[in-house]
């Protein structure tokens, strides 16, 4: 995350949240808005859905803030609580939807995607191999299961450390590597049998 | 070393981004073409295009914010205290009813019978509590009366008075009789709990 230190800033606003001024509370929308959008983006892969959970997910906050406790950074409270509201929401969306998710989804306009590698030699005229790599590697993330999936946006997308991955998931710190190795192993061994060779940049 | 343990050495290093992997990384991916394949994927997918939240998301989360904060029920609101008042007058009530049941129907009541005969040598009392036997429960003689007090579960009993140990005479003073099936009247005793 790019917050590294003690924001002032935010735990003045956070403390005249709650002591009632909600127009403070704009300031922590406006600084952490991008991160959660982000992370219900990679976790549900509609923009419609992340807009709308990005909204869920401040609203809750802003009606919980007095749990918040400034021993923890607000960042992480916040990632825990967004995991909590996304993982309802795709355990919803599993039960109303009558295929389960997989390497199966849908955008914003209900079509289904289905992921083809865009140059079989790997790169397309005037983009670098690696940044089609890693496009490709931002919409396979989809196809891990959503504990895999959030642990890997958590590590690789914010650059969270162990520790913080795993007190926002409430899992062992071993458990975390656990989880980032099978998503790693799973989604390379994905990549390798699409394009039926190793990738050699 | 076996392609497992590498592999998490190779994330170990990706994780801290350190310049150079481990010596014994380096040894092993010059003989093992897959995890050199593992080792170059991940090298070039660690930088993701950071997300940017649509124009307008911070307006369109304060406006709720300031809708939620203009609402009676931002503090604690009465409908929810209703909702749990309500609930749990419920639940007590329906607790106290089957508490109510289970004390009544485990509570038994002191019930005396009474009967007058001057000649009799011994009466005793006979009825469904007791399963008819004749010698079980023998009522006392003061003076003309016999009586005997025994504690009944909340019921509807058919009863009679066992003279002698040989004669069955239904209760002279008993509200109700039923047909015993022989041609016979059982007195009845009606016990409520209430």
């Amino acid at each position: 995350m790019q917050d590294q230190g003690i924001d002032k800033e935010e735990l003045s606003r956070i403390a005249e949240t709650v002591r009632g001024d909600a127009a403070s509370y704009g300031y922590i929308v406006d600084k952490y808005k991008d991160c959660i959008y982000g992370l219900c983006l990679k976790m549900t892969g509609s923009r419609h859905e992340a807009d709308d959970l990005t909204q869920e997910i401040f609203l809750k906050s802003f009606k919980n803030l007095k749990q918040y406790s400034v021993q923890y950074k607000f960042i992480n409270w916040l990632y825990t609580l967004a995991l909590n509201i996304i993982r309802n929401h795709l355990r919803r969306k599993r039960i109303l939807s009558f295929f389960p998710l997989g390497n199966r989804f849908q955008n914003d306009d209900g079509e289904e995607i289905v992921f083809e590698p865009e140059d079989k030699n790997g790169a397309a005229p005037g983009k670098p191999q690696a940044e089609l790599a890693a496009q490709w590697t931002e919409k396979i993330i989809m196809s891990l299961s959503p504990v895999l999936r959030a642990t890997f946006v958590l590590r690789y997308v914010d650059n969270l450390k162990y520790d913080e991955i795993a007190s926002i998931l409430g899992v062992s710190i071993n458990t975390v590597k656990v989880h980032l190795n099978r998503a790693r192993t799973f989604l390379f061994d994905k990549y390798s049998k699409q394009y039926d060779e190793t990738f050699l940049p | 070393m076996n392609c497992k343990k590498i592999r998490l050495m190779i994330d170990d290093t990706i994780y801290k981004r350190a310049a150079g992997m481990e010596p014994a990384v380096v040894a092993h991916i010059k003989t093992c073409k897959n995890c050199a394949g593992y080792h170059d994927f991940w090298l070039h997918r660690m930088d993701f295009a950071p997300a940017k939240a649509p124009a307008g998301l911070t307006e369109r989360v304060m406006e709720r914010v300031f809708s939620e904060k203009m609402e009676p029920s931002a503090g604690f609101p009465l409908s929810h205290f209703l909702k749990y008042a309500v609930a749990s007058v419920v639940t007590a009530s329906v607790m106290l009813f089957i508490f109510a049941r289970f004390y009544v129907a485990q509570t038994t009541i002191p019930v005396t019978f009474k009967i007058s005969d001057e000649n009799a040598v011994s009466i005793a009392l006979a009825g469904d509590f007791n399963d008819w036997q004749s010698d079980k429960i023998l009522l006392k003689r003061k003076g003309d009366v016999w009586e005997a007090t025994v504690r009944l579960k909340p019921n509807r009993y058919q009863y009679m008075f066992v003279i002698d140990g040989e004669r069955f005479v239904p209760d002279p003073e008993a509200n109700m009789y039923a047909d015993d099936g022989f041609g016979h009247k059982n007195s009845v005793i009606d016990i409520s709990g209430a």
